[in-house]
Protein backbone atom coordinates (compact mmCIF):
# COMPACT_ATOMS: atom_id res chain seq x y z
CA UNK A 1 0.00 0.00 0.00
CA UNK A 2 1.53 3.37 -1.06
CA UNK A 3 0.27 6.59 0.41
CA UNK A 4 0.81 9.97 -0.18
CA UNK A 5 2.23 12.14 -3.08
CA UNK A 6 5.26 10.40 -4.70
CA UNK A 7 7.92 12.57 -3.66
CA UNK A 8 11.54 12.83 -5.99
CA UNK A 9 12.99 11.95 -2.09
CA UNK A 10 11.13 8.65 -1.98
CA UNK A 11 11.16 7.63 -5.59
CA UNK A 12 14.16 5.25 -5.43
CA UNK A 13 12.90 3.87 -2.22
CA UNK A 14 9.48 2.72 -3.98
CA UNK A 15 11.15 1.26 -6.58
CA UNK A 16 13.53 -0.71 -4.54
CA UNK A 17 11.06 -1.75 -2.09
CA UNK A 18 8.61 -2.90 -4.64
CA UNK A 19 11.88 -4.99 -6.62
CA UNK A 20 13.11 -6.53 -3.77
CA UNK A 21 9.31 -7.76 -2.60
CA UNK A 22 8.74 -11.35 -4.20
CA UNK A 23 6.31 -12.55 -5.88
CA UNK A 24 2.98 -12.70 -5.41
CA UNK A 25 2.50 -9.15 -4.82
CA UNK A 26 0.34 -6.83 -5.14
CA UNK A 27 0.56 -2.72 -5.31
CA UNK A 28 -2.24 -0.67 -3.85
CA UNK A 29 -2.29 3.66 -4.46
CA UNK A 30 -4.34 4.50 -1.33
CA UNK A 31 -5.65 7.83 -1.15
CA UNK A 32 -6.09 11.25 -3.66
CA UNK A 33 -2.36 11.68 -3.34
CA UNK A 34 -0.98 8.65 -4.27
CA UNK A 35 -4.01 7.99 -7.25
CA UNK A 36 -3.08 11.70 -8.52
CA UNK A 37 -0.73 14.21 -6.68
CA UNK A 38 -4.30 15.29 -4.75
CA UNK A 39 -2.85 18.89 -4.00
CA UNK A 40 0.47 18.54 -4.55
CA UNK A 41 -0.16 18.57 -8.28
CA UNK A 42 2.63 19.94 -9.83
CA UNK A 43 4.74 20.58 -7.43
CA UNK A 44 8.93 20.74 -7.93
CA UNK A 45 9.23 18.02 -5.04
CA UNK A 46 6.56 15.13 -6.19
CA UNK A 47 7.07 12.41 -9.47
CA UNK A 48 3.69 12.33 -9.75
CA UNK A 49 1.27 9.16 -9.65
CA UNK A 50 2.65 5.94 -8.13
CA UNK A 51 1.39 4.28 -11.05
CA UNK A 52 3.63 6.31 -13.09
CA UNK A 53 6.76 4.10 -11.51
CA UNK A 54 5.48 1.05 -10.33
CA UNK A 55 2.35 -0.85 -11.55
CA UNK A 56 -0.71 -0.32 -9.80
CA UNK A 57 -2.90 -3.04 -9.57
CA UNK A 58 -5.96 -1.46 -7.10
CA UNK A 59 -6.73 2.21 -6.89
CA UNK A 60 -8.37 3.21 -3.52
CA UNK A 61 -9.44 7.17 -3.75
CA UNK A 62 -10.10 9.36 -0.99
CA UNK A 63 -9.05 12.28 1.06
CA UNK A 64 -8.21 9.99 3.11
CA UNK A 65 -10.01 7.04 2.32
CA UNK A 66 -12.62 6.22 5.05
CA UNK A 67 -11.72 2.48 6.99
CA UNK A 68 -15.17 1.24 4.69
CA UNK A 69 -13.79 2.23 1.54
CA UNK A 70 -10.07 0.96 2.63
CA UNK A 71 -11.48 -2.30 3.48
CA UNK A 72 -14.00 -2.90 0.92
CA UNK A 73 -11.11 -2.36 -1.47
CA UNK A 74 -8.69 -4.71 -0.05
CA UNK A 75 -12.01 -7.21 -0.34
CA UNK A 76 -12.56 -6.90 -3.85
CA UNK A 77 -8.59 -7.28 -4.55
CA UNK A 78 -8.95 -10.48 -2.91
CA UNK A 79 -12.11 -11.60 -4.95
CA UNK A 80 -10.63 -10.63 -8.05
CA UNK B 1 -15.45 21.26 15.10
CA UNK B 2 -12.12 22.24 16.85
CA UNK B 3 -13.52 20.60 20.27
CA UNK B 4 -14.34 17.89 18.33
CA UNK B 5 -11.16 17.62 16.98
CA UNK B 6 -9.65 18.19 20.36
CA UNK B 7 -11.67 15.23 22.06
CA UNK B 8 -10.37 12.90 19.23
CA UNK B 9 -6.82 13.71 19.02
CA UNK B 10 -6.89 13.77 23.28
CA UNK B 11 -8.60 10.42 23.37
CA UNK B 12 -5.40 9.24 20.63
CA UNK B 13 -2.56 10.91 22.62
CA UNK B 14 -3.69 9.37 26.05
CA UNK B 15 -4.45 5.74 24.58
CA UNK B 16 -1.28 6.11 22.91
CA UNK B 17 1.37 7.50 25.80
CA UNK B 18 -0.18 4.61 27.47
CA UNK B 19 0.66 2.07 25.29
CA UNK B 20 3.81 3.12 25.33
CA UNK B 21 4.06 1.79 28.65
CA UNK B 22 2.52 -1.37 27.13
CA UNK B 23 -0.84 -0.72 28.87
CA UNK B 24 -2.52 -1.64 25.58
CA UNK B 25 -6.15 -2.02 26.90
CA UNK B 26 -6.25 1.88 27.63
CA UNK B 27 -4.67 2.65 24.14
CA UNK B 28 -7.94 0.32 22.90
CA UNK B 29 -10.19 1.99 24.61
CA UNK B 30 -9.09 5.33 23.69
CA UNK B 31 -9.39 4.21 20.44
CA UNK B 32 -12.77 3.53 20.53
CA UNK B 33 -13.87 6.84 21.88
CA UNK B 34 -11.54 8.33 19.06
CA UNK B 35 -13.37 6.35 16.80
CA UNK B 36 -16.86 7.14 17.67
CA UNK B 37 -15.48 11.01 17.56
CA UNK B 38 -14.63 10.73 13.91
CA UNK B 39 -17.64 9.18 12.93
CA UNK B 40 -20.06 11.16 14.54
CA UNK B 41 -17.77 14.35 13.04
CA UNK B 42 -18.46 12.39 9.80
CA UNK B 43 -22.11 12.45 9.94
CA UNK B 44 -22.29 16.15 11.17
CA UNK B 45 -20.29 17.72 8.71
CA UNK B 46 -19.26 15.24 6.52
CA UNK B 47 -16.01 14.25 6.55
CA UNK B 48 -14.04 12.13 9.26
CA UNK B 49 -10.95 14.69 9.75
CA UNK B 50 -13.34 17.79 9.05
CA UNK B 51 -10.96 18.49 6.03
CA UNK B 52 -11.68 21.27 3.93
CA UNK B 53 -14.55 22.54 6.05
CA UNK B 54 -12.93 25.71 6.90
CA UNK B 55 -13.16 28.15 4.24
CA UNK B 56 -12.59 31.89 3.84
CA UNK B 57 -15.85 33.44 5.14
CA UNK B 58 -17.05 30.85 6.58
CA UNK B 59 -17.44 27.30 6.78
CA UNK B 60 -18.26 25.06 4.04
CA UNK B 61 -21.49 23.21 4.99
CA UNK B 62 -24.21 23.84 8.43
CA UNK B 63 -24.62 20.83 10.91
CA UNK B 64 -26.49 18.14 9.50
CA UNK B 65 -29.53 17.41 10.32
CA UNK B 66 -29.42 14.91 13.11
CA UNK B 67 -26.67 16.42 13.73
CA UNK B 68 -27.11 17.41 17.61
CA UNK B 69 -28.73 14.48 18.20
CA UNK B 70 -25.46 12.51 17.26
CA UNK B 71 -23.35 15.00 19.51
CA UNK B 72 -25.55 14.50 22.57
CA UNK B 73 -25.31 11.04 22.05
CA UNK B 74 -21.74 10.59 21.78
CA UNK B 75 -21.58 13.08 25.01
CA UNK B 76 -23.08 10.96 26.67
CA UNK B 77 -21.06 7.65 25.55
CA UNK B 78 -17.29 9.75 26.80
CA UNK B 79 -19.17 10.69 30.09
CA UNK B 80 -20.51 7.26 30.42
CA UNK B 81 -16.98 5.74 29.51
CA UNK B 82 -14.02 8.17 30.11
CA UNK B 83 -14.44 8.10 33.48
CA UNK B 84 -13.71 4.69 34.39
CA UNK B 85 -10.54 4.63 31.82
CA UNK B 86 -9.26 8.20 33.85
CA UNK B 87 -9.43 5.90 37.29
CA UNK B 88 -7.87 2.92 35.69
CA UNK B 89 -5.13 5.27 34.38
CA UNK B 90 -4.91 7.19 37.80
CA UNK B 91 -5.16 3.69 40.08
CA UNK B 92 -2.48 1.31 38.18
CA UNK B 93 0.67 1.56 39.77
CA UNK B 94 2.55 0.03 37.20
CA UNK B 95 1.33 2.76 35.20
CA UNK B 96 2.21 5.84 36.92
CA UNK B 97 5.28 4.43 37.67
CA UNK B 98 6.21 5.07 33.93
CA UNK B 99 4.41 8.73 33.80
CA UNK B 100 5.03 10.24 36.81
CA UNK B 101 8.20 12.11 37.46
CA UNK B 102 9.25 11.33 34.14
CA UNK B 103 10.03 13.52 31.30
CA UNK B 104 9.84 17.12 33.61
CA UNK B 105 9.93 20.46 31.49
CA UNK B 106 10.73 23.04 33.95
CA UNK B 107 8.01 25.71 33.85
CA UNK B 108 10.91 27.96 33.19
CA UNK B 109 11.83 26.73 29.89
CA UNK B 110 8.08 26.25 29.18
CA UNK B 111 8.17 30.11 29.27
CA UNK B 112 11.11 30.69 27.76
CA UNK B 113 9.97 28.97 24.66
CA UNK B 114 6.24 29.85 24.86
CA UNK B 115 5.25 26.49 24.78
CA UNK B 116 1.62 26.40 24.03
CA UNK B 117 -1.07 23.79 24.40
CA UNK B 118 -0.01 21.14 26.87
CA UNK B 119 3.64 21.12 26.62
CA UNK B 120 2.91 24.23 28.21
CA UNK B 121 0.35 23.92 30.74
CA UNK B 122 1.35 20.82 32.22
CA UNK B 123 4.47 23.63 33.12
CA UNK B 124 2.16 26.11 34.50
CA UNK B 125 2.45 28.46 31.69
CA UNK B 126 -1.27 29.82 32.10
CA UNK B 127 -2.23 30.38 28.41
CA UNK B 128 -4.90 29.48 26.13
CA UNK B 129 -5.78 31.20 23.14
CA UNK B 130 -9.56 30.57 24.01
CA UNK B 131 -8.93 32.37 27.11
CA UNK B 132 -6.41 35.42 25.75
CA UNK B 133 -6.92 36.89 23.87
CA UNK B 134 -10.09 34.96 23.37
CA UNK B 135 -11.91 34.55 20.30
CA UNK B 136 -15.83 34.04 19.69
CA UNK B 137 -17.70 31.80 20.47
CA UNK B 138 -14.96 30.86 23.46
CA UNK B 139 -15.64 34.56 24.94
CA UNK B 140 -19.24 33.53 25.49
CA UNK B 141 -18.55 30.08 27.04
CA UNK B 142 -17.96 29.01 30.54
CA UNK B 143 -14.66 26.55 30.63
CA UNK B 144 -11.62 25.98 32.55
CA UNK B 145 -7.83 26.11 31.50
CA UNK B 146 -6.44 23.32 32.68
CA UNK B 147 -3.05 24.14 34.19
CA UNK B 148 -0.60 21.66 36.14
CA UNK B 149 2.93 22.82 37.51
CA UNK B 150 4.50 18.93 37.37
CA UNK B 151 5.96 19.36 34.01
CA UNK B 152 5.81 15.40 33.80
CA UNK B 153 4.69 13.18 30.80
CA UNK B 154 1.48 12.16 34.01
CA UNK B 155 1.05 16.45 34.23
CA UNK B 156 0.45 16.14 30.25
CA UNK B 157 -2.20 13.52 30.50
CA UNK B 158 -4.24 14.99 33.31
CA UNK B 159 -3.94 18.40 31.38
CA UNK B 160 -5.33 16.52 28.39
CA UNK B 161 -8.14 14.68 30.89
CA UNK B 162 -8.84 18.07 32.07
CA UNK B 163 -9.22 19.47 28.55
CA UNK B 164 -11.39 16.29 27.21
CA UNK B 165 -13.66 16.96 30.47
CA UNK B 166 -13.93 20.80 29.27
CA UNK B 167 -14.11 19.71 25.81
CA UNK B 168 -17.88 17.93 26.56
CA UNK B 169 -18.80 21.37 28.56
CA UNK B 170 -18.26 23.61 25.54
CA UNK B 171 -19.70 21.33 22.95
CA UNK B 172 -22.94 21.30 24.87
CA UNK B 173 -22.97 25.37 25.57
CA UNK B 174 -22.88 25.44 22.09
CA UNK B 175 -24.99 23.12 20.88
CA UNK B 176 -27.56 25.15 23.35
CA UNK B 177 -26.64 28.22 21.93
CA UNK B 178 -27.02 26.92 18.21
CA UNK B 179 -29.28 29.90 15.51
CA UNK B 180 -30.60 28.70 12.13
CA UNK B 181 -28.43 31.49 9.65
CA UNK B 182 -25.59 31.30 7.43
CA UNK B 183 -22.67 29.44 8.42
CA UNK B 184 -20.51 31.81 5.80
CA UNK B 185 -20.23 35.52 4.60
CA UNK B 186 -19.92 36.25 0.47
CA UNK B 187 -15.61 36.31 -0.24
CA UNK B 188 -14.69 38.03 -3.37
CA UNK B 189 -11.66 36.96 -4.52
CA UNK B 190 -11.75 38.46 -8.03
CA UNK B 191 -9.03 38.81 -9.92
CA UNK B 192 -7.33 42.02 -8.98
CA UNK B 193 -8.51 41.93 -5.05
CA UNK B 194 -6.17 41.78 -2.50
CA UNK B 195 -7.42 40.21 0.85
CA UNK B 196 -5.25 39.57 3.51
CA UNK B 197 -5.93 37.93 7.14
CA UNK B 198 -4.44 36.98 10.35
CA UNK B 199 -5.76 34.14 11.90
CA UNK B 200 -4.90 32.97 15.76
CA UNK B 201 -6.46 29.80 17.30
CA UNK B 202 -6.38 26.94 19.91
CA UNK B 203 -5.65 23.81 18.36
CA UNK B 204 -5.32 20.48 20.01
CA UNK B 205 -1.70 21.05 20.18
CA UNK B 206 -2.01 24.58 21.28
CA UNK B 207 -2.24 28.14 19.40
CA UNK B 208 -1.55 27.66 15.98
CA UNK B 209 -0.97 30.94 13.91
CA UNK B 210 -1.70 31.26 10.25
CA UNK B 211 -0.77 34.63 8.03
CA UNK B 212 -2.34 35.00 4.39
CA UNK B 213 -2.21 37.38 1.60
CA UNK B 214 -4.55 36.48 -1.50
CA UNK B 215 -3.86 38.26 -4.31
CA UNK B 216 -5.60 38.15 -7.63
CA UNK B 217 -8.25 34.80 -5.91
CA UNK B 218 -4.32 33.50 -5.40
CA UNK B 219 -2.37 33.21 -2.20
CA UNK B 220 0.58 35.19 -2.51
CA UNK B 221 2.56 34.85 1.00
CA UNK B 222 1.17 32.49 3.92
CA UNK B 223 2.86 32.08 7.26
CA UNK B 224 1.84 29.33 9.22
CA UNK B 225 3.40 28.80 12.58
CA UNK B 226 2.14 25.13 14.36
CA UNK B 227 2.53 25.01 18.03
CA UNK B 228 5.29 22.36 17.52
CA UNK B 229 7.44 24.79 16.30
CA UNK B 230 7.78 25.97 20.00
CA UNK B 231 7.83 22.43 21.10
CA UNK B 232 10.12 20.16 19.74
CA UNK B 233 13.16 22.01 20.72
CA UNK B 234 11.70 21.44 24.61
CA UNK B 235 11.88 17.79 23.51
CA UNK B 236 15.38 17.93 23.88
CA UNK B 237 15.82 18.88 27.48
CA UNK B 238 12.94 17.04 28.66
CA UNK B 239 14.32 13.58 28.21
CA UNK B 240 17.84 14.64 29.44
CA UNK B 241 18.16 11.97 32.32
CA UNK B 242 15.67 9.75 31.70
CA UNK B 243 15.86 6.23 31.00
CA UNK B 244 15.84 4.78 26.90
CA UNK B 245 12.49 3.08 27.84
CA UNK B 246 11.07 6.03 28.73
CA UNK B 247 11.60 7.94 25.45
CA UNK B 248 8.50 6.86 23.66
CA UNK B 249 6.43 8.32 26.75
CA UNK B 250 7.97 11.41 26.63
CA UNK B 251 7.85 11.73 22.56
CA UNK B 252 4.08 10.69 22.72
CA UNK B 253 3.22 12.96 25.58
CA UNK B 254 4.55 15.61 23.11
CA UNK B 255 3.22 14.37 19.81
CA UNK B 256 4.54 17.26 18.03
CA UNK B 257 4.05 17.22 14.43
CA UNK B 258 6.74 16.98 11.80
CA UNK B 259 4.69 18.16 9.04
CA UNK B 260 3.44 21.35 10.83
CA UNK B 261 7.38 22.16 12.18
CA UNK B 262 8.30 21.47 8.32
CA UNK B 263 6.23 24.45 7.30
CA UNK B 264 8.78 26.84 9.16
CA UNK B 265 12.03 24.65 8.85
CA UNK B 266 10.77 24.42 4.98
CA UNK B 267 11.66 27.82 4.36
CA UNK B 268 14.30 28.71 6.89
CA UNK B 269 16.45 25.70 6.88
CA UNK B 270 16.96 25.82 10.35
CA UNK B 271 15.66 24.28 12.98
CA UNK B 272 16.21 27.37 15.91
CA UNK B 273 13.42 29.16 17.33
CA UNK B 274 15.19 32.42 16.68
CA UNK B 275 15.21 32.26 13.08
CA UNK B 276 11.65 33.45 12.22
CA UNK B 277 12.42 37.23 12.69
CA UNK B 278 15.59 36.97 11.14
CA UNK B 279 15.74 36.62 7.25
CA UNK B 280 12.97 39.02 6.22
CA UNK B 281 15.11 41.90 4.44
CA UNK B 282 18.35 40.40 3.75
CA UNK B 283 20.34 39.45 0.82
CA UNK B 284 20.01 35.85 -0.65
CA UNK B 285 23.80 35.33 0.54
CA UNK B 286 23.49 36.91 3.41
CA UNK B 287 20.78 34.28 4.19
CA UNK B 288 22.85 31.20 3.43
CA UNK B 289 25.33 32.40 5.67
CA UNK B 290 23.55 32.98 8.32
CA UNK B 291 21.36 29.65 8.41
CA UNK B 292 24.93 28.07 7.93
CA UNK B 293 26.42 29.78 11.10
CA UNK B 294 23.52 29.06 12.86
CA UNK B 295 22.72 25.58 12.17
CA UNK B 296 26.80 24.98 12.93
CA UNK B 297 26.27 26.34 16.21
CA UNK B 298 22.78 25.35 17.49
CA UNK B 299 24.26 21.58 18.45
CA UNK B 300 26.76 22.63 20.62
CA UNK B 301 24.40 25.17 22.90
CA UNK B 302 22.75 24.18 26.15
CA UNK B 303 18.44 24.72 25.85
CA UNK B 304 19.20 27.93 28.01
CA UNK B 305 21.97 29.36 25.59
CA UNK B 306 20.11 28.30 22.51
CA UNK B 307 17.43 31.04 24.70
CA UNK B 308 20.10 33.41 24.96
CA UNK B 309 21.14 33.29 21.34
CA UNK B 310 17.22 33.43 20.21
CA UNK B 311 17.18 36.94 21.84
CA UNK B 312 20.73 38.11 21.14
CA UNK B 313 19.75 37.34 17.28
CA UNK B 314 16.59 38.67 17.00
CA UNK B 315 17.43 42.17 18.53
CA UNK B 316 20.47 41.83 16.18
CA UNK B 317 18.11 41.75 13.43
CA UNK B 318 16.38 45.33 13.73
CA UNK B 319 13.49 46.43 12.66
CA UNK B 320 11.76 43.19 13.79
CA UNK B 321 10.17 42.45 16.79
CA UNK B 322 11.46 40.02 19.32
CA UNK B 323 9.57 36.96 18.88
CA UNK B 324 7.75 34.79 22.11
CA UNK B 325 10.32 32.36 21.93
CA UNK B 326 13.28 34.71 23.26
CA UNK B 327 14.90 34.03 26.90
CA UNK B 328 14.09 36.07 29.75
CA UNK B 329 10.56 37.36 27.99
CA UNK B 330 7.38 37.32 29.31
CA UNK B 331 6.57 35.15 26.67
CA UNK B 332 2.63 35.51 26.91
CA UNK B 333 2.52 38.91 26.90
CA UNK B 334 5.26 38.54 23.80
CA UNK B 335 2.88 36.36 22.22
CA UNK B 336 0.32 38.46 22.06
CA UNK B 337 2.47 41.35 21.06
CA UNK B 338 3.59 39.73 18.11
CA UNK B 339 0.05 38.81 17.33
CA UNK B 340 -1.35 42.16 17.95
CA UNK B 341 1.75 43.73 16.12
CA UNK B 342 0.74 41.31 12.86
CA UNK B 343 -2.84 42.43 13.54
CA UNK B 344 -2.84 46.09 12.94
CA UNK B 345 -0.92 45.50 10.23
CA UNK B 346 -3.81 44.17 8.35
CA UNK B 347 -6.84 45.72 10.42
CA UNK B 348 -7.13 48.24 7.37
CA UNK B 349 -8.11 45.33 5.07
CA UNK B 350 -10.02 43.60 7.76
CA UNK B 351 -12.09 46.71 8.12
CA UNK B 352 -12.49 46.70 4.07
CA UNK B 353 -14.68 43.22 4.98
CA UNK B 354 -11.86 40.96 3.35
CA UNK B 355 -11.63 37.46 4.62
CA UNK B 356 -10.41 36.41 7.84
CA UNK B 357 -9.28 33.10 8.92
Amino acid sequence: MVTGPLTKNMREALERTYHATPDPKWVIAVGDCAINGGIFTGSYACVGRVADVVPVDLHIPGCPPSPKVLLRGLLTLLKA
Amino acid sequence: MAELERLANHFGDIGAICNDASFAIMHAQCGILRERVLRAADRCFGHRLMMDRIVPGGVASDLRSGGPIQLVGLLNEVREVFPRLVDLYDNTASLQDRTATTGILRAELARQFGAGGYVGRASNRAFDARKRPGYPPYDQLDFEMAVFDAGDVNARVWVRIREVEQSLRLIDQILQRLRDGPVAAAVDLAAGKTAEGLGFVEGFRGDILVWLRIEGGRIARCHLRDPSWFQWPLLEAVIEGNIVADFPLCNKSFNCSYSGHDLLVGRRRCAGPCSRALFDGRSPNRRREMTMQHCRNWPQRSIAQRGEDSVAACRSAKSMPVPATAANSKSTRLTMRFTILNASDCASSLRRGTPTS
